[in-house]
């Protein structure tokens, strides 16, 4: 059933036994995995079928830390969510975005990354995996790039595996999100959708340790309230930490941020493009297509990339990496000589390049692939000051806009750098070519920017000082209150979070089924 | 006929930039050079009543007086008979006048060490369009595939531009503005609507659908974007007025002195041509692709910078020719060639539609004179270490075309002008910039030049007066030309047109 919140009779509360926050990717693999129990749930939407300003303008913000997304453009809030704006091209007119499980190492406590560490082992998570890659409709399962290459179209590079490995993106479609599961959970008797209902706080009771009904309104004006047995916030790594820190009547530093934690360890993919990989042979971009082109293969759409081996990220220490290998036209001979020069000559030998690289890229103008670029996409320190708080501006319902302080640490970029160095030795040494590192210090570069992945914001930890929400997804302290997406990684690897978070999500479903059938609440 | 628009809806785009990201990967637009901007509004001038924001989704507006199309000196930008403005790759140079053509900033050079792509395909496509200019095409080729197979653009999506199947807030629409029946044309007809830069005539083929009443839009033009400087038109390109301009002016100069039967050396028939070929062969620097060069030639009935070029490669073979065979005829040719293309470069100037600093008729004169005081101050210096005979002559040259430039130059500085105009000549008005134009370009040689003719004096002294006085001439007009180049091109604000309900 899907409601119009504009047309609910006014002041009428709600009685629902599970109530979502948010239906995008997350609130919506979290409804449809609860169709047909026998328990009531209600899946509430800020917009409705279109998007309209006036909705998405409640994202409205600041950015006060580097530069980032305007926050009311970097999310879209209506039926779908962000899954509406997924926008890889696939082909055949389809858009998608990629998805990749995160590796074990991220999973573990690393003494070198402080605040590292899940409550458990990638094993655990894999059979959710294997149910998230089944909704997102990217089976065969298997990750392993041997099993997506093919020794005559799409070879696997000839790597030392014990220092740099292919791993395997697949890209999903965005279609079973916005038309096929949308259309499901509103089929479903048990499921009730209310579109264009904001939440404006969370209640609870006076110790702050039960949820007890959540202010809902809508632009118009209308209000009312929803009492449900669970609540399960799914509305996004900036939103959710908003409405935590605004429900503040009884816990007055924000519901569930008694530590402090709720709205910070905001971690984003460090994007950009950085580093040169030079082939030693002219006809290895013949051997690339794995690598530089999505390839279609038993109709997934598969992607070749490159990064290390986990037991040299435990070895030097470093963050998790993976490159793209994105095809440039470049004079090899001439931007990149076997030998560099130093001394009194450089200055001569750089106005002979110059000139030479002028004539070449203005004169013979080739099409080929010489080199290729270096597309970033790094794991960031899970870093307590770069957060998201509470800004003085007010939008319509007149709560408090968010603020984003986004921080890149040196560490981040150090491991870029140092990650750079490595592929490039191994490429070296298997004799494909050498790698060009053009970071020059630890400061984020200039082209650093986001992939709209909002993680960490209230993370998971099994100690209440070190997370928002307990390994269930939780939140501390509050037995009712639940919170499903990215905001509850503890760190954030380098794999885009969708194939995670859904499957963080289908495993809360499984939680929420034995805590209602337990009648635990 | 059919003409292909769009009707974008301001009240729907909520600013995601979907669009841009289908456009540059289903187009291989190279980056750096996308064909789409969604630019969000200053708000407090235009208060969402719903608190929502405004943003601005441009591209190409495909106006049918496309000032980009009259500018082109090679033809490469052209209009296809269903009106969309299109470019023919292998033709453009990337010489970059459409971009200071183009009032809506929808056309880039694209930069060739900024060429990389998801694939090698797309980099192959991409890389054809290095060095050169890039911009929207409505997706011409999918409209077309589109209408082959019986399909209607903007109703049918395999037919219509991947901005508009993209869209997530059904924002951007397509179809035919000559079929009062069209999807497009009922939205005009239904919904209150505004074009951009209305007051510019060029006829654009997108509407936007927008309230009257946001503050200040009841049926006057209000800014939406804040005009930005030129970043095409670097230091080659007021290297070549400057030097270029000199050349034509000492030949011209140096035909006025024979004329008049002062004995002159000859060098100055060589020197000019020179100074031209120097000029356009640094030019050849800005354009993206310079060994394409010829193609400037093809397109000499609209484009003063293809009028230029034809003025240039006649002037220096005649002026060559005049020298080995001296004839009144030849010289009458090639000086008729100097002034065409002095001209010519005022005209290039002036024709900047979107550069408002630049777009007024005087800018024509002022660099049409600015070059006649580099001619006679390069003649100065000449004539004061060589023969000493002409200097009185130069003397006179140099202060008519001086107190020219100065009167042109001051009336240009109080003139007035939109936001654009005002950002470019303020720079202009500051004192520094003042010293050069004024201090040493006018004011300097008022009082040398003067001297010379009114004081007789010693041939050393006369030298020396002459290399001061032919020096600040010199300097003080080639300061004024590369201020006016380099620091004075500000592109347009966009306004909004009058709301049509």
């Amino acid at each position: 059933m899907i409601l119009d919140a504009r047309s609910l009779p006014a002041k009428e509360i709600i009685e629902t036994d599970i109530c979502i926050v948010g239906a995008g990717t997350a609130g919506i693999t979290l409804a449809r995995e609860l169709i047909g129990q026998d328990f009531k749930v209600c899946l509430l939407e800020s917009g409705g079928r279109e998007t309209d300003q006036a909705t998405q303008a409640l994202y409205q913000g600041k950015n006060i830390g580097l530069p980032y997304y305007e926050l009311d453009t970097a999310r879209a809030r209506y039926y779908g969510g962000s899954s509406n704006r997924w926008h890889v091209d696939l082909g055949d007119d389809r858009f998608g975005l990629r998805l990749r499980p995160f590796d074990e190492i991220d999973f573990e406590y690393r003494d070198w990354v402080p605040h590292s560490g899940w409550p458990f082992a990638k094993a655990h998570l894999d059979p959710y995996y294997d149910r998230a890659q089944e909704i997102c409709q990217i089976t065969p399962l298997t990750f392993d790039a041997e099993a997506w290459a093919d020794p005559e179209t799409r070879p696997l590079l000839p790597l030392p595996q014990d220092i740099v490995q292919t791993i395997i993106y697949k890209f999903g479609w965005r279609g079973p999100f916005i038309h096929q599961y949308t259309r499901e959970t509103e089929q479903a008797d048990n499921i009730t959708t209310i579109l264009y209902a904001n939440v404006l706080e969370i209640e609870t009771d006076d110790l702050a340790q039960n949820v007890t009904g959540l202010k809902v309104a809508t632009i118009e004006g209308n209000r009312f309230q929803i009492a449900a047995k669970l609540y399960v916030l799914a509305n996004g790594g900036i939103e959710i930490p908003r409405l935590m820190l605004l429900s503040n009547k009884v816990q007055m530093v924000g519901l569930g941020n008694q530590h402090d934690l709720v709205g910070r360890f905001f971690m984003e993919h460090s994007h950009f493009w950085s580093g040169t990989f030079v082939p030693a042979d002219a006809t290895l971009p013949r051997r690339m297509a794995l690598y530089n082109r999505i390839n279609r293969v038993n109709k997934v759409p598969v992607m070749g990339k490159l990064a290390l081996n986990q037991e040299v990220i435990r070895r030097e220490k470093l963050l998790n990496q993976n490159v793209q290998l994105m095809p440039k036209v470049v004079s090899r001979a001439i931007e990149f000589p076997d030998v560099p020069v130093n001394g009194v000559q450089s200055s001569l030998v750089n106005i002979y390049r110059k000139g030479r690289r002028v004539l070449e890229n203005k004169v013979m103008v080739r099409s080929g692939v010489d080199v290729y670029v270096f597309a970033n996409m790094s794991e960031q320190l899970p870093n307590p000051d770069s957060r998201v708080v509470l800004g003085g501006e007010k939008d319509i319902f007149d709560q408090n806009c968010s603020q984003l302080d986004w921080q890149v640490t040196e560490l981040d970029i150090w491991s870029v750098r140092r990650t750079q160095e490595i592929i490039g030795e191994a490429l070296a040494q298997a004799g494909l070519g050498q790698v060009i590192v053009k970071l020059k210090n630890n400061k984020p570069p200039r082209n650093l920017h986001g992939g709209y992945h909002h993680m960490g914001t209230t993370r998971m930890h099994t100690n209440p000082k070190e997370g928002v929400v307990d390994a269930n997804g939780r939140v501390h302290s509050i037995a009712n209150l639940y919170i499903a997406g990215p905001s509850v990684f503890p760190t954030g690897g380098y794999a885009n979070p969708v194939l995670t978070l859904v499957a963080l999500t289908v495993r809360l479903a499984d939680h929420l089924k034995i805590v209602l059938a337990q009648g635990v609440v | 006929m059919t003409r292909w628009g769009m009707v974008i809806d301001l009240e729907k785009c909520v600013g995601c930039d979907t669009c841009s990201a289908a456009c540059s990967q289903m187009n291989h637009v190279p980056a750096g050079a996308g064909w789409r901007q969604v630019i969000p509004l200053d708000m407090p001038k235009l208060g969402n009543p719903q608190n929502g924001r405004l943003f601005l989704p441009t591209n190409c507006m495909h106006c049918s007086d496309a000032p980009c199309q009259t500018v082109c000196p090679t033809t490469a930008t052209f209009r296809h008979a269903d009106g969309i403005v299109d470019i023919h790759d292998e033709l453009c140079i990337g010489c970059g006048y459409c971009v200071v053509a183009c009032p809506y900033l929808a056309r880039t050079i694209t930069r060739f060490d900024e060429v990389y792509a998801f694939t090698p395909e797309l980099l192959t496509t991409a890389s054809d369009r290095s060095g050169i200019c890039t911009k929207c095409n409505f997706c011409l080729p999918r409209v077309e595939a589109g209408l082959a197979q019986g399909l209607t653009p903007g109703v049918d999506a395999a037919a219509s531009p991947n901005c508009v199947n993209f869209c997530i807030a059904d924002a951007i629409h397509f179809g035919d503005l000559h079929d009062p029946a069209s999807n497009i044309s009922r939205m005009i007809q239904e919904k209150p609507t505004m074009r951009l830069q209305e007051e510019l005539g060029t006829d654009p083929a997108i509407q936007y659908v927008m309230r009257p009443d946001y503050t200040g839009m009841n049926g006057t033009a209000v800014e939406l974007v804040p005009p930005r400087k030129q970043k095409v038109w670097h230091k080659p390109a007021a290297f070549n007025f400057i030097l270029g301009g000199t050349g034509a002016a000492v030949y011209l100069l140096g035909l006025w002195l024979d004329w008049l039967g002062v004995p002159v050396t000859e060098w100055y028939k060589l020197l000019g041509p020179v100074l031209v070929g120097l000029g356009l062969l640094g030019l050849t620097l800005e354009a993206g692709r310079p060994f394409r060069s010829i193609h400037i030639l093809r397109g000499w009935r609209h484009s003063w910078m293809s009028r230029e070029a034809w003025a240039a490669v006649l002037f220096m073979p005649l002026a060559f020719a005049e020298w080995i065979w001296p004839h009144a005829a030849l010289a009458l040719l090639a000086g008729l060639a100097a002034l065409a293309f002095l001209i010519s470069q005022g005209f290039i100037v002036y024709r900047s539609r979107a550069v408002t600093a630049w777009n007024k008729p005087v800018v024509l004169w002022i660099m049409v004179a600015a070059s006649f005081v580099s001619g006679a101050g390069f003649f100065l210096l000449a004539a004061a270490l060589f023969n000493q005979t002409v200097i009185p002559y130069l003397a006179v040259a140099g202060l008519v075309s001086v107190l020219v430039q100065g009167g042109l130059w001051l009336v240009y500085l109080r003139g007035s002008g939109d936001k654009a105009f005002g950002l470019g000549t303020a720079v202009l008005r500051k004192r520094r910039s003042l010293l050069v134009t004024v201090g040493l370009g006018v004011v300097v040689p008022l009082i040398l030049l003067t001297g010379i003719l009114l004081v007789d004096l010693p041939p050393l002294l006369l030298g020396v007066t002459a290399v001061f006085g032919g020096g600040a001439v010199l300097l003080g007009s080639a300061g004024l030309k590369a201020q006016l180049i380099l620091q004075a091109g500000y592109l347009r604000g966009i306004q909004a047109g009058p709301v049509q309900t």
